[in-house]
């Protein structure tokens, strides 16, 4: 984790230290935070999470791809019937990323 | 500029963002209380008090014979469609362990009522006395409901859902060692009116939070 911890040298004046780069871009941390508030280890699936952000599938999609390879969201694959479904939840990992970005956010507030 | 501001005023705005991210989320996933309460509300106080009203051997105002039962089944029935449809919409694309709990706790209300459904009748059948189905019906279905609510209470940790499950089940014993037409008012009135309570409760705990 020490890797995504440390900004790079592309990070702005206002990339405070400490907060993951993962999820501070604004798309990422909605999708991190509606995650966030499914109760427990639900998992959604993909068309439900694109209703709830109002986003479009190929950009959900690429930030699904970033936090599925931070280990930050899981993504499993379905079958009901012929349709295929992805499920989406996420990792302790993740959750653990987004309570201390939010209790990062707080210290900053003061 | 301030670097220090910008970065407070940056800060502020995520919390923000996320705040808003998860109240419009929680809210899209979980079922509207003011919804589910405010129609079994309306179908008690309106449904209980015409049978209360109309109903039985001596009643208070004139109605087509059967009338305020059949109301009173088509409002409870409406109900239990309002309640089914919306929990089904607000679940979709959702799965696991509290997904899980909230099927299995609707598919208890089913079973739990058809079992009741058909003790009844058997009851109301062995004791060939019209009065003791009227009694019965009502009586069993506001424990059944009230049980139902202190379970839901317990499953998700609600004490106002609890408590709304104490009070029917209170009211409810209550109306029935008073006998008829006492617990179709009691179950009009206190228990209908319990759930409107909760309603505008769980409406103005809402505007307080929006």
């Amino acid at each position: 984790m020490s890797r995504r911890a440390s900004a790079g040298p592309s990070a702005s004046a206002s990339d405070a230290p400490g907060l993951d780069p993962v999820i501070h871009a604004a798309a990422r941390l909605r999708v991190v935070a509606s995650l966030a508030s499914l109760p427990g280890e639900d998992r959604i699936t993909f068309p439900r999470l694109q209703d709830l952000l109002g986003m479009t599938a190929g950009n959900l999609s690429t930030h699904l791809r970033k936090l599925e390879d931070a280990g930050y969201v899981e993504v499993t694959k379905s079958h009901q019937g012929r349709t295929p479904a992805t499920h989406l939840r996420l990792t302790p990992a993740g959750r653990t990323a987004f309570e201390d970005y939010r209790a990062t956010l707080r210290t900053l507030l003061g | 500029m301030d670097e220090v501001h910008e970065d407070e005023r940056s800060a502020a705005a995520r919390l923000a963002l996320i705040e808003d991210q998860q109240r419009l989320v929680s809210r899209a996933v979980e079922p509207d209380p003011r919804l589910l309460y405010g129609a079994w509300g309306v179908a008690w106080l309106a449904g209980f008090g015409l049978v209360a009203a109309g109903g039985g051997r001596d009643p208070l105002i004139a109605l087509p014979r059967a009338l305020p039962e059949v109301v009173l089944g088509v409002l409870l029935t409406g109900a239990g469609l309002v309640t089914v449809v919306h929990s089904v919409r607000v679940g979709r694309g959702l799965s696991g362990p509290s997904t899980t709990s909230a099927v299995l706790y609707g598919w208890s209300w089913v079973l739990g009522f058809a079992a009741l459904a058909a003790v009844n009748t058997a009851v109301a059948a062995a004791s060939g006395d019209p009065a003791v189905a009227e009694l019965l019906s009502p009586a069993s279905a506001g424990v059944l409901v009230g049980v139902m609510y202190l379970f839901g209470g317990t499953l998700w940790r609600e004490p106002v859902q609890f408590g709304l499950g104490a009070w029917l089940l209170l009211t409810t014993a209550v109306g029935a060692l008073l006998g008829l037409p006492a617990l179709l008012w009691v179950m009009s009135l206190a228990g209908g009116g319990g759930f409107l309570a909760v309603a505008v409760r769980c409406a103005s705990q809402r505007r307080r939070v929006a």
